[in-house]
């Protein structure tokens, strides 16, 4: 019974869908099939440190049913009707003209040297918002606007504070990720011709913090919720108290086959959630009932595919130090070959539950509860980024960024500073493996600076990088600390104010030990409508793949700071002494003036210094 | 309309200027008195409150401590290691240290450091960890450090020991907000100087200094806590060590939080530096132990040596103390085992993940004459005013003495009546090129003093001793070139105005009389006004000048550190006011003594005398603190102290007239 009522929507659904699709074949638009679909995944992969990673992804499409010449973007009749996209996403990216939109809400930190790359792409602490916006009536900044203000209310979370003071246009990073756009497709492609005009605007906020009122109305652009499918797994006990944990929504436009022909928006949610297993006694066993303290006992009745992914653990020198339960039915893949070799176990959920009465179980247990040994994780890129020198007056940024890879890497570099820190671009500073460079344009290509204006923008740098291979890439600028107003202080003074992450977008080389295997998009990875999951994308993208060689488009992002800036005593004795000082000089000139003052009539001549006395005496 | 404005403004200046003369001395004197006493009274328990936690924030001993019986095994474990891991040169020890907070599941590291001092040479290696708070964002952190050399010179066992056992205990939880740093520094001062430079990327790769750049960062350091416990035994009590480097003092709360922890969820005897004090109902020695400890915070605070490592961090604005275990066997209160500190040290790092700010409340400047209360900066500060004022008083008379302009007044018949106005000049001349130019020359002679001591010149036998030699050569040479200068310049206008000064002699005589008459003779005013009087004497224009130097000096000071300045103040404040050139040579002989004594070099010898008997040790240590940590008693003691010292010197064997 409990599946029959979602069995219905879905074909009440199809059938609207096929309505829809009946009455527009009278115009003389060509249609072409594309059907809302649904996609549920969780990869999970045990991490060297004990850490179990935990991704949860739900893909939904919609179809926009119509070939090249005639697809114009969001603002088609796509949003007329919805079934299983969620209408509040549908609605914004209508009325804002979004045609791509990334939400990620963070906490924690990525670890990069310990974990490699994540599969989400976004990772920076706090919240990363960035839309491509259609900027067809020069409406841009108005509807980014909307769009900060009306997903601050969708997800209750403080987005409106992305103002103009925050946000920034890179030029090199933060490219459309949707398939037929420039950036993915080779521009002799006849999809290129788009006129559209799209600008881009992107915008964090580093302290926000993350918690269970922005998951819940997250769940509710599922469509099964949370009641079923792997989403039953969220509970945001357990996902809280987590090492890292991240949620995004995706929005973008795909192709639906090889030479996109047919096209369809996206909407891709994720949860990332990094569990601390052997916090409490040391052992790296885990169980997902023990993960997440809930089961999977029905997969979600819309999804298309519903499946979990096991990257199993890459263990170096010894065999068999752990055990899967319950072994994979179709057995386990490999992907990669030699050091990069990675053992994948696919269970799918459809399959898998209906054959048993009991609950989804799954657990990893280690002979003698730890790994006898791990293949190291050397992750391409890692950069490291620090405020140097001390006291409120002026300071400075270094930038580390360690290329450990054995050849040269192409990387783009994203800062944005608050406008409160005044840089100094004259005490810019590159060195390479320790030594000071002269000669910059090895190594900075190119470079975008805007500078900051006071109150209304962020200073941006922007530079393409071309790493050497194997080295350590330091960069030194010095700033000086602005003495702001005293009512743009936070209530929390004394705190201090949050500097954003920097972002280094580079094409890295597949390395071992990494999560997933990205590509060009890794959203795309496991939501092939075929049943041959892994295998299916690769072949679907064979000729990008082959093009790209085995590179993945990653970005990393640093820590989040903490600048001090000079801050005024708000404290009760200083307010108490401001006050007594003020009375006390107020008191004393009068009185003073009283004591000390000698009124005289100022003598005019000597001849008329008889009259001058009468009225220095009258005076007196 | 006021009483004073019924007077004329030249009669009002007149009685301004003799009230200067003939009070001022005496009220300076008075007032001296008064900043002595006030200064002894601080001690006394009414003159100081009880201690509060003021940050609502820090919320201590609030939060449920972990640190359970297990914890205390592990340490007692890990004590083993450090014990044997101790003896091992730097670079392997260190390594050693760092492969045990990796496998506790922090990322550690190691540091070397290199500094060379004039005479001296360090080396060493630091170990450091982070322990990545989960959920924060890591843009705040707390320190938790030991050094491997404990203040008693043995090895710092338990702390090390204490540090891997907590670094054990946080990975567990959740539930802080910060990162926890734990660092190990070599050597004594250096080695965690080295961390906290690298930190704040201000590492420097000279010869003189090398150190290596840290791998392993975390975010900005609100607090930290310093971990001395030496040895492997037990505890007596706990002692907190909070002086910093040149007098500054983290903020107050740090040590009320350790306060309230101590009554409350780890009890455990608590005091001021490692002296254990009895508990007593006399008054009389209640007050000499409140004096006892407010001197030894004065006292380090004056020299601007730090008690303890916790002493490093107050630069960069990180408030930190340091916690010392007293064994003191055959003490009456309860022992207690590394059980004990762990929970003591887990609520405390707890409270202090609290913080949502840096602590801030206004709790900078204190006293302390017991743990629980402390003597606020509104009831220090006045003494060293006052007794800055008295100088200031002192010289004003003395600038009075060298003048008679507010004195001398002449009447201006206008119709009927006689207004006094005032002279416009004065009779006197003051010769200020005398004084200006030796207190130019001493305090020139100062900086040579301070480049000698410095400087390394590569010489043979070269010693910090025989550097204050020469030292004390420049100044005697400058002493005895001013005096003997001054000297013959007197006898020279002596001999040469021996004529002048007859005349001038038969003028004065005519002109008083003609003022105290006080007749509106036009004449007998221009008696008045001609007449000169000779200029007055040199010593009067250098110890005015000396005078207001030292208020200036002692006033400044007082603000940035009080103890350096009350120090200052109390030592110079009487011969200062009260020397003066004497006829007899010996009385000028006798106050030029005493004044060497307290010269800075006089003062070595007096410390020396008090503590290792060794001149040259009290010297390489004053050098040693200058270069390694920077205080500033050695730029203090040539730039300043000095100079006026020689002035003053100078100023006594100054001719009388």
């Amino acid at each position: 019974m409990r599946a029959s009522s979602p069995c219905l929507l879905l074909l009440s659904g199809a059938v609207l869908a096929l309505s829809a699709a009946a009455s527009t074949t009278t115009d003389t638009i060509p249609i072409l099939k594309a059907p809302e679909a649904f996609h549920e995944q969780l990869v999970l992969k045990p991490l060297n440190d004990g850490s179990v990673y935990s991704h949860f992804q739900f893909t939904t499409h919609i179809g926009t049913m119509m070939d090249d010449d005639h697809f114009d973007g969001a603002a088609s009749n796509l949003f007329k009707h919805y079934n299983l996209f969620p209408r509040s996403i549908g609605q914004i990216l209508h009325s804002f003209e979004v045609e791509e939109l990334h939400l990620t809400f963070t906490q924690g930190r990525w670890q990069y040297s310990d974990w490699g790359y994540p599969l989400a792409p976004s990772a920076g602490t706090g919240v990363e918002l960035w839309a491509w916006l259609n900027d067809d009536k020069r409406q841009t900044d108005e509807h980014w606007k909307g769009l900060t203000n009306t997903l601050s209310g969708l997800f209750c979370a403080s987005l409106n504070f992305i103002d103009e003071t925050i946000t920034t246009e890179p030029k090199l990073s933060f490219r459309n990720e949707g398939l037929y756009n420039t950036h993915s497709v080779p521009p002799t492609h006849n999809n290129n011709n788009s006129t559209i005009p799209r600008r881009l605007r992107y915008g964090s906020l580093p302290h926000e913090n993350v918690c269970t009122e922005n998951l819940t109305p997250w769940i509710k652009l599922l469509p099964c919720k949370s009641k079923a499918g792997i989403a039953s797994l969220l509970k945001s006990h357990k996902l809280f108290d987590t090492r890292f944990y991240s949620m995004a929504v995706h929005v973008r436009s795909v192709c639906e086959d090889e030479k996109c022909r047919i096209r369809s928006l996206e909407l891709v949610q994720t949860i990332t959630a990094v569990f601390d297993v052997a916090r409490h006694d040391g052992s790296f066993d885990w169980s997902l009932s023990g993960l997440f303290e809930r089961e999977i006992t029905q997969s979600c009745p819309l999804a298309s595919t519903s499946k979990v992914i096991v990257n199993l653990p890459q263990t170096a020198d010894i065999e068999n130090q752990y055990s899967l339960v319950p072994h994979p039915p179709q057995g386990i893949h490999s992907e990669g070959s030699g050091d990069k070799k990675q053992d994948i176990a696919v269970y799918d959920l459809q399959k898998v539950l209906p054959e048993t009465t009991t609950p989804f179980q799954l657990a990893l247990h280690w002979e003698g509860s730890r790994p006898k040994s791990a293949r190291a994780i050397t992750p391409g890129i890692v950069a490291h980024r620090y405020f140097t020198g001390f006291g409120q007056e002026r300071g400075g940024l270094a930038i580390e960024i360690r290329n450990n890879n054995s050849q040269d890497i192409e990387a783009v570099y994203l800062d944005t500073l608050p406008w409160y820190l005044k840089l100094y671009l004259h005490t810019f500073n590159i060195q390479l493996n320790g030594k000071s460079l002269d000669n910059q344009r090895d190594l900075v290509q190119k470079m975008f600076y805007q500078p900051a204006v006071d109150r209304s923008r962020p200073a941006v740098l922007e530079m393409a990088l071309r790493l050497p291979a194997n080295s350590l890439v330091k960069f030194t600028v010095s700033f000086d600390k602005v003495f702001l107003k005293y009512t743009e202080h936070r209530p929390d003074a004394n705190r201090g104010f949050d500097v954003g992450y920097a972002v280094i977008t580079a094409q890295l080389p597949r390395e071992q030990g990494q999560i997933g295997y990205g590509g060009l998009d890794h959203l795309r990875i496991y939501q092939e409508r075929e049943a041959g999951l892994v295998q299916g994308r690769r072949s679907g993208n064979r000729e990008e793949e082959e093009k790209e060689g085995e590179t993945d488009k990653m970005r990393v992002y640093t820590d989040t700071l903490l600048v001090s800036l000079p801050t005024p005593d708000f404290s009760m004795p200083y307010n108490v002494i401001t006050m007594t000082c003020t009375v006390i000089s107020l008191f004393f000139g009068s009185v003073f003036n009283l004591m000390m003052r000698n009124f005289e009539v100022v003598k005019p001549a000597p001849k008329k210094s008889g009259k001058g006395k009468e009225k220095a005496e009258k005076t007196e | 309309m006021g009483f004073l404005s019924r007077l004329s403004k030249a009669q009002r200046q007149q009685i301004f200027g003799r009230f200067v003369l003939s009070w001022m001395p005496t009220l300076s004197y008075i007032m001296v008195a008064v900043s002595f006493f006030w200064l002894l009274a601080l001690p006394h328990q009414d003159y100081s409150k009880r201690t509060y936690v003021s940050e609502n924030a820090l919320l201590p001993g609030s939060a449920n401590v972990q640190f359970n019986w297990n914890d205390n095994l592990a340490a007692e474990a890990y004590r083993d290691t450090v014990q044997r891991i101790a003896s091992l040169p730097s670079i392997e020890r260190a390594q050693a240290l760092e492969l045990q907070f990796a496998a506790i599941g922090l990322k550690s590291a190691t540091q070397n450091y290199t500094l060379n001092t004039s005479t001296e040479s360090f080396h060493g290696v630091n170990t450091y960890a982070v322990f990545y708070a989960p959920r924060s964002d890591g843009t705040e952190a707390i320190v938790l450090s030991a050094s491997w050399l404990s203040r008693d010179k043995t090895t710092n066992t338990n702390a090390i020991a204490m540090l891997l056992a907590l670094g054990k205990t946080f990975k567990r939880g959740s539930h802080f907000s910060k990162d926890i740093i734990f660092v190990v520094s070599d050597g004594d001062a250096e080695g965690l100087q080295a961390w906290l430079k690298a930190y704040h990327g201000n590492e420097e790769h000279t010869y003189e200094r090398h150190e290596e750049p840290l791998r392993v960062r975390s975010g900005a350091i609100q607090a930290a806590l310093n971990l001395d416990f030496a040895g492997t035994g037990d505890y007596n009590a706990l002692g907190i060590f909070f002086e910093g480097v040149n007098g500054q003092l983290p903020n107050l709360d740090m040590i009320n939080t350790i306060n309230l922890i101590s009554m409350g969820i780890a009890p455990v005897e608590l005091t001021l530096h490692d002296e254990l004090v009895p508990y007593t109902d006399n008054m009389t020695k209640n007050y000499l132990n409140s004096l006892r400890k407010m001197l030894y915070q004065m006292k380090y605070q004056a020299v601007g040596t730090p008690t303890g490592n916790h002493g490093l961090y107050l630069k960069y604005k990180i408030d930190a103390i340091t916690l010392y275990g007293i064994d003191r066997p055959g003490w009456h209160s309860h022992r207690f085992n590394l059980f004990r500190v762990g929970a003591l040290l887990e609520s405390a790092v707890r409270s202090l993940n609290n913080l949502l700010e840096h602590l801030h409340q206004s709790f900078f400047f204190y006293l302390l004459s017991d743990v629980r209360r402390y003597t606020s900066i509104g009831l220090y500060m006045p003494p060293v005013i006052i007794l800055g004022v008295s100088f200031i008083f002192q010289a004003l008379s003395l600038w009075g003495l060298s003048s008679d302009l507010p004195l001398e007044l002449e009447s201006i018949v206008e119709g009927d009546t006689t207004i006094p106005v005032a002279l416009p000049y004065s009779r006197r001349s003051r010769n200020f090129k005398v004084a200006s130019t030796t207190m130019g020359m001493a305090v020139v002679t100062g900086a040579a003093t301070f480049f000698l001591l410095t400087t390394e010149f590569g010489l043979v036998g070269e010693s910090p001793m025989l550097k204050l030699v020469a030292s004390v050569g420049v100044c005697s040479m400058l002493v005895l070139s001013a005096v003997s200068a001054a000297h013959v310049r007197t006898r020279i206008i002596k001999s040469g105005s021996t004529v002048q000064k007859a005349r001038a002699t038969h003028n004065d005589t005519k002109g008083s009389s003609g003022s105290s008459s006080s007749s509106s003779n036009s004449d007998n005013t221009h008696n008045v006004a001609d007449q000169e009087l000779t200029p007055a004497a040199d010593w009067i224009m250098l110890k005015t000048l000396i005078l207001a130097l030292s208020a200036l000096i002692v006033t400044t000071l007082s603000a940035l550190n009080f103890s350096l300045a009350v120090s200052i103040g109390v030592l110079i404040v009487l011969p200062y006011m009260a020397f003066r050139p004497s006829r007899w040579t010996v009385v000028s002989i006798i106050e030029a003594l005493i004044l060497l004594a307290i010269s800075p070099p006089g003062l070595m010898m007096v410390a020396s005398w008090w503590y290792v008997k060794d001149p040259s040790e009290v010297l390489s240590w004053v050098l040693r603190e200058y270069e390694i940590l920077g205080t500033w008693l050695l730029p203090t003691a040539c730039f300043v102290y000095w100079p006026l010292n020689l002035a003053a010197v100078i100023m006594v064997l100054l001719p009388v007239s």
